[in-house]
């Protein structure tokens, strides 16, 4: 038996936005065990629910990541509004799909960026951005924030667009989509692109049910779930099928998540031609009393939002499961068995937030 | 399409069979979460089989031992991990058993709810603070009357 090493990898890494550290076991430069450690960035939002309003709450577990902060305040007013039973109007349910869609781009667009710069490929990471930052002006136009958007609240959505920032919006998609094949294409077809990712951090099907992969991850696995089919916001309405890859390796997550990409540009086409003209929010009056769960299919994968209330205005508990806490079980299965120099593109490859895991 | 929502309320020993029932089912663990109670915890186990969402809800007192899953679904482990150390729910026998060095906090984990303080005592008695007026009346009337007799000698 050669002689084990152990390697520290973070919390300051250069692939690593946000700090996570991982123990890694070395024999020779094959890695056969990981540790994980996280919890340099818990703020303890969760715990803040018992000091905040339940409509105030809205603006702190936005604050939990800053690239799904529209999806963390959706998720939320959602499992508030189970609990009260209410019937949001039509087209606040729309206007909620749409920026959800264009958050699920920004951030694809973001890792694909993330992903290029991972193995060295600058040019590609910069064309990346450059596409997200087009995103992030119509976010900034429709909702006033780049990062933070603050439109959610219990009963419906803050802001309207009308309809000629629709019409404009869409064209705007057209234009990036002719624009994005031709750059997706480099991800897909080039060779020194492949040779990264083709056959590395294999993750069979049956390990992505037992480990709980989520999103991307698990679709990559050939497992064909996508929360949105629960007809969640306006999604009852919209057409759209779950892409999914036999390969089950890093090249088949890059894929879906481009696919992901294409799909959501037509979501958000369908939304903007179905979106009803009613108003954009309800008044809920009263306190939460009860329990409930919402479900989102967030960029990085299923979160899970649980909301229990004791008919105050302080709730007793705000959980959320974040995509990244559970896909961080099938990515240390993926990191046994791998390269040193695989291991950045590996930890990468489940499009790791560490914020949302922290809270 | 809607979900089909199940909670339902177990003990903590019907966990474990529960679990290999959901496994024979090929439902996924989705998540488990801990809720602070005025008696101990609330853990709700929660299963997604398809697009469906299978609660179970465990009631626990305080100290009370609640037995791990992770062997049955080893996705479990981080989740029992977590209530353990930021918690403090007694999960036993979890198969990849951090020992509560998976958070790197500086605060003391678990966290706990601080019991309520006793008021703090004032600092000086009411016959005191009476007494403190008194004399600062007195001051304000002597300063008063010396003001007034350097005016009349101006």
């Amino acid at each position: 038996m050669s002689t084990r090493t152990i390697v520290p990898f973070g919390p300051q890494h250069p692939v690593l936005p946000e700090p996570i550290h991982l123990d890694l076991v070395l024999e020779d430069e094959k890695v056969v065990d990981a540790v994980p450690k996280i919890g340099y960035i818990h703020r303890g939002l969760e715990k803040l629910v018992e000091k905040r309003d339940f409509n105030d709450y809205v603006y702190v577990i936005e604050r939990t990541c800053g690239i799904c902060s529209f999806m963390h305040g959706m998720g939320y007013v959602e499992a508030v509004e189970r609990i009260f039973d209410a019937e949001i109007p039509d087209r606040a349910k729309y206007l909620r799909t749409i920026w959800a869609e264009m958050s699920r781009i920004h951030s694809h667009l973001l890792w694909l960026g993330l992903l290029a710069d991972g193995f060295g490929f600058e040019a590609l990471f910069y064309q990346c951005w450059r596409m997200r930052e087009r995103v992030l002006d119509m976010f900034e136009e429709s909702t006033g924030g780049r990062v933070i958007f603050s439109v959610n609240k219990i009963g419906g959505v803050l802001k309207d667009m009308p309809a000629d920032m629709l019409a404009r919006f869409v064209n705007n998609f057209n234009e990036m989509e002719k624009e994005l094949r031709e750059l997706t294409n480099v991800f897909l077809t080039d060779f020194s692109v492949e040779t990264r990712l083709r056959g590395v951090g294999i993750l069979t099907r049956d390990e992505a049910i037992d480990l709980g992969a989520a999103g991307p991850m698990m679709r990559a696995s050939d497992i064909a779930i996508d929360t949105r089919k629960l007809g969640y916001a306006a999604y009852e309405d919209i057409d759209f099928d779950i892409i999914t890859s036999k390969d089950c390796d890093s090249y088949a997550r890059c894929e879906v998540r481009i696919g992901e990409i294409f799909q959501s540009i037509d979501i958000i086409r369908q939304a903007v031609s179905k979106i009803p003209d009613t108003e954009i929010s309800i008044q809920i009056k009263g306190n939460p009393n009860g329990e409930a769960f919402a479900r989102m299919e967030q960029p990085r994968g299923e979160a899970i939002y649980y909301v229990r209330g004791n008919g105050t205005k302080f709730l007793e508990r705000a959980r959320v499961r974040t995509p990244t806490f559970t896909n961080l079980t099938p990515m240390l299965k993926t990191l046994k068995g791998a390269d040193l120099a695989d291991v950045p593109l590996l930890v990468l490859t489940i499009d790791p937030c560490i914020s949302c895991t922290e809270r | 399409m809607r979900e089909k929502y199940v909670l339902a309320e177990i003990t903590s020993d019907l966990l474990p069979l529960k679990a290999v029932k959901a496994k024979h089912n090929h439902a996924r663990l989705v998540q488990i979460c801990s809720v602070n109670t005025a008696t101990g915890y609330d853990l709700l186990y929660s299963f997604a089989e398809g697009y469906n969402f299978v609660n179970y809800k465990v009631a626990i007192k305080e100290n009370e031992a609640v037995p791990s899953i992770s062997d049955i679904y080893p996705s479990a482990a981080l989740y029992e991990n977590e209530i353990r150390e930021l918690f403090g729910v007694n999960v036993q026998y979890i198969n990849l058993d951090y020992h509560e060095k998976l958070y790197n906090i500086d605060k003391e984990t678990p966290f706990k709810t601080k019991p309520a303080q006793a008021p703090e005592k004032p600092k000086f008695t009411p016959e005191q603070i009476e007494a403190m007026k008194k004399a600062a009346a007195a001051k304000k009337a002597a300063a008063k009357a010396a003001r007034e007799a350097e005016g009349g000698k101006a």
